[in-house]
């Protein structure tokens, strides 16, 4: 991840973006350290409201009521709740995310080896809404009330409005138990990939062709549109050069909140495709109340979504030189 | 005769809408001449502006549609020429400077770029070509060449539509539509503007069709002038005839209400009444519920065209009997 971040900060040097842009991004890397502390606060504490013993649930049901109670004090479990977050970060500030309870592995080892494979599907989920999302909000703009834009709109309405969950279930019917072109689950090869990052995909692009579209329509009734017209710039190219650019801006900042949504998706997703992610590490780790590595998931969820806005906010810069001004 | 560059027949233009059918443009005739400017002057909702925007032929459709008439701008007829061959003409043989500086520049693009694009669309230019011939553009119009990188948000309203006028200029077009190009500008840079518009036509001898509500800018930079009044010019002449002669009660109207400097407390005779409803014009005269002149044929039928000259002529019924008759300058 880190490496990444890296590469990208050593591209917008050489680029020439300028130390301005720099600036911003280390103030905004900065500024993620207290939401990440606040993230982690709220769920330590609301998982230790969860009910079930951990203890019990690792020695399983022969266990002595004895041997429970002397591991929940080998665990520090009965310490105040204030101690065990305190030890928590403390390990954490050093870089150690703990073991599993379930298993024992370590929670870092877990995610490092599952948070590819939720990185894979959400990255294919939202290139695949932004390849379909935009020229269908771009054409459905500049044919409004056409019969395009409207079956476009009742379909994004209706993508809107379907949980993934439920369209997960409908599409391993459809596609894999009838017609048997696709695996129903599990992680194998490109085919594998398509009905989950399609799943995830639906509703994003629902959104996000809406955004577009209507962004589009207000960029449009511009003047300065009119001024390109004038010039005799022909109908394509004012479309594609001088109002998809100024569009694009309002439909990237959907694109990166859809991020988000996507990650929460992939929960639901993972779970119903059996996608070996960290989104459904996460529900099971909920289940058997393993709170390290819920809290890991967790971090990695937030840090993932962070990063994509940040980019996103570079990305703005770009697009938009009066954006460019505000970072200095 | 001399060389016409625009010539607009019987141009009628409606709006059809949910509310009803706007009547914008209801046959009007204009003539333009090498080298001359026309003020086409009205209040707001005259049609003024989509008279402009039919010689580019951009009026959105729907809802607008041209009904009839012709339009015919250096020997074409615009209203018979395909869509592909109309971008050929925006730019090179007509341009258009639009009212708002501070929305009419597209803010994702630098200033350099909006300008040699219309150079690298009608020239056969490189692009280094092109941009080469934009830097000269703007500093033609007064601005360093050095700037050609920046943003329109770097610049103030006054930079903005020199810029605008560099891009509309750029291609040396036959004739530069400019609708209200200083309303949104202070008085201080008005002034400017139209100086440089003024000097840039005689540069490049091109025609103009100025669009103002403004007979002070009129007075400055037109040979010719058009009161236009609900879709209909309602009087024509040269400078002299429409500012010495004032014929229609309606041309008469707007000079009683500009200030008089010569007496500067002397109170303003504004036009009574609103502009009559676009949706429904009456059956007579448009302006005759505002007219203080009104005679009883005014409200049941259309004024046609009385000539004075050769060039003038109004449409008013006051004088079809009676071509002598004059005006009292609103004193009653």
């Amino acid at each position: 991840m880190y490496h990444f971040l890296i590469k990208f900060i050593a591209v917008i040097k050489y680029e020439q973006i300028g130390g301005t842009v720099l600036k911003y991004i280390i103030r905004r890397l900065l500024l993620l350290l207290p939401v990440m502390l606040g993230v982690i606060f709220l769920v330590f504490f609301i998982i230790s409201l969860t009910p079930g013993n951990v203890a019990s649930m690792i020695l399983g049901d022969g266990a002595t009521d004895e041997r429970i109670v002397e591991l929940r004090e080998e665990m520090g479990l009965n310490d105040p709740l204030i101690i065990q977050y305190g030890r928590y970060m403390g390990s954490l500030l050093r870089g150690d995310m703990g073991v599993s309870y379930a298993d024992g592995r370590s929670v870092a080892g877990e995610i490092g080896q599952r948070f590819p494979n939720t990185f894979k599907l959400t990255i294919t989920a939202i290139i695949l809404s932004v390849l379909i999302s935009i020229p269908i909000g771009v054409i459905s703009a500049t044919k409004q009330y056409s019969i395009f834009d409207n079956l476009g709109m009742i379909l994004a309405l209706i993508g809107i409005s379907m949980p993934s969950f439920w369209i997960g279930l409908i599409l391993i019917i459809a596609f894999s138990l009838n017609l048997g072109w696709f695996p129903s689950g599990g992680m194998s090869g490109v085919m594998s990939l398509i009905l989950p990052a399609f799943t995830l995909a639906i509703a994003s692009t629902a959104s996000i062709t809406r955004t577009t579209r209507s962004s589009m329509l207000e960029v449009i009734r511009q003047d300065y549109i009119n001024t390109a017209k004038a010039k005799g710039v022909s109908k394509n190219k004012v479309i594609t050069k001088h109002a998809l650019r100024n569009a694009l801006i309002p439909a990237i900042t959907v694109i990166g909140l859809e991020f988000g949504v996507l990650l929460g998706g992939a929960v639901l997703t993972e779970t119903v495709f059996s996608w070996p992610g960290i989104g459904r590490l996460m529900v099971q780790s909920i289940q058997r109340k393993d709170t390290p590595m819920v809290l890991g998931c967790i971090i990695v969820f937030t840090l993932s979504f962070s990063i994509v806005n940040l980019l996103i906010d570079i990305l703005y810069a770009y697009l938009d030189p009066r954006i460019k001004e505000n970072y200095k | 005769m001399r060389n016409k560059v625009l010539e607009i027949k019987n141009l009628k233009i409606r709006y059809v809408t949910d509310d009803g059918i706007v009547e914008a443009v209801n046959g009007i005739d204009m003539l333009i001449e090498k080298g001359r400017t026309l003020g086409l002057v009205g209040e707001t909702g005259a049609g003024k502006t989509t008279t402009a925007m039919s010689i580019l032929r951009l009026i959105p459709d729907p809802p607008g549609e041209i009904i009839s008439g012709d339009i015919i701008l250096d020997n074409i007829k615009l209203l018979e020429i395909s869509e592909n061959e109309m971008e050929t003409i925006r730019g090179r043989l007509v341009s258009m400077i639009f009212q708002d500086p501070m929305t009419a520049l597209n803010p994702s693009i630098c200033v350099g770029e909006q300008i040699s694009e219309a150079i690298s669309i009608h020239q056969d230019v490189t692009k280094e070509g092109a941009k080469e011939k934009a830097r000269e553009m703007l500093e033609i119009v007064g601005i360093p060449g050095s700037r050609m990188e920046e943003y329109p948000h770097q610049f103030s309203g006054g930079m903005k539509q020199r810029v605008i006028i560099a891009i509309a200029l750029s291609c040396s077009p036959k004739l530069l539509i400019a609708d209200e190009p200083t309303t949104a500008l202070d008085v201080t840079i008005q002034a400017q503007v139209l100086e440089l518009m003024k000097e840039l036509k005689e540069k490049l001898e091109m025609s103009m069709l100025m669009i103002t509500h403004d007979l002070g800018v009129v007075a400055e930079v037109c040979d010719d002038v058009a009161i236009m009044y609900a879709g209909r010019i309602v009087e024509q002449g040269n400078l002299e005839e429409i500012f010495k002669y004032t014929k229609h009660p309606y041309t008469e109207g707007l000079f009683n209400s500009i200030p008089n400097i010569d007496d500067r407390k002397a109170e303003l005779i504004p036009i009574r009444g609103l502009m009559s409803d676009p949706y429904n014009l009456p059956d007579g005269c448009s302006f005759c519920d505002r007219c203080d002149y009104a005679l009883d044929i005014c409200q049941t039928e259309k004024p046609k065209k009385i000539y004075f000259s050769g060039t003038h002529f109004s449409e008013c019924h006051l004088y079809s009997g009676n071509s002598d008759f004059q005006l009292n300058c609103g004193k009653k």
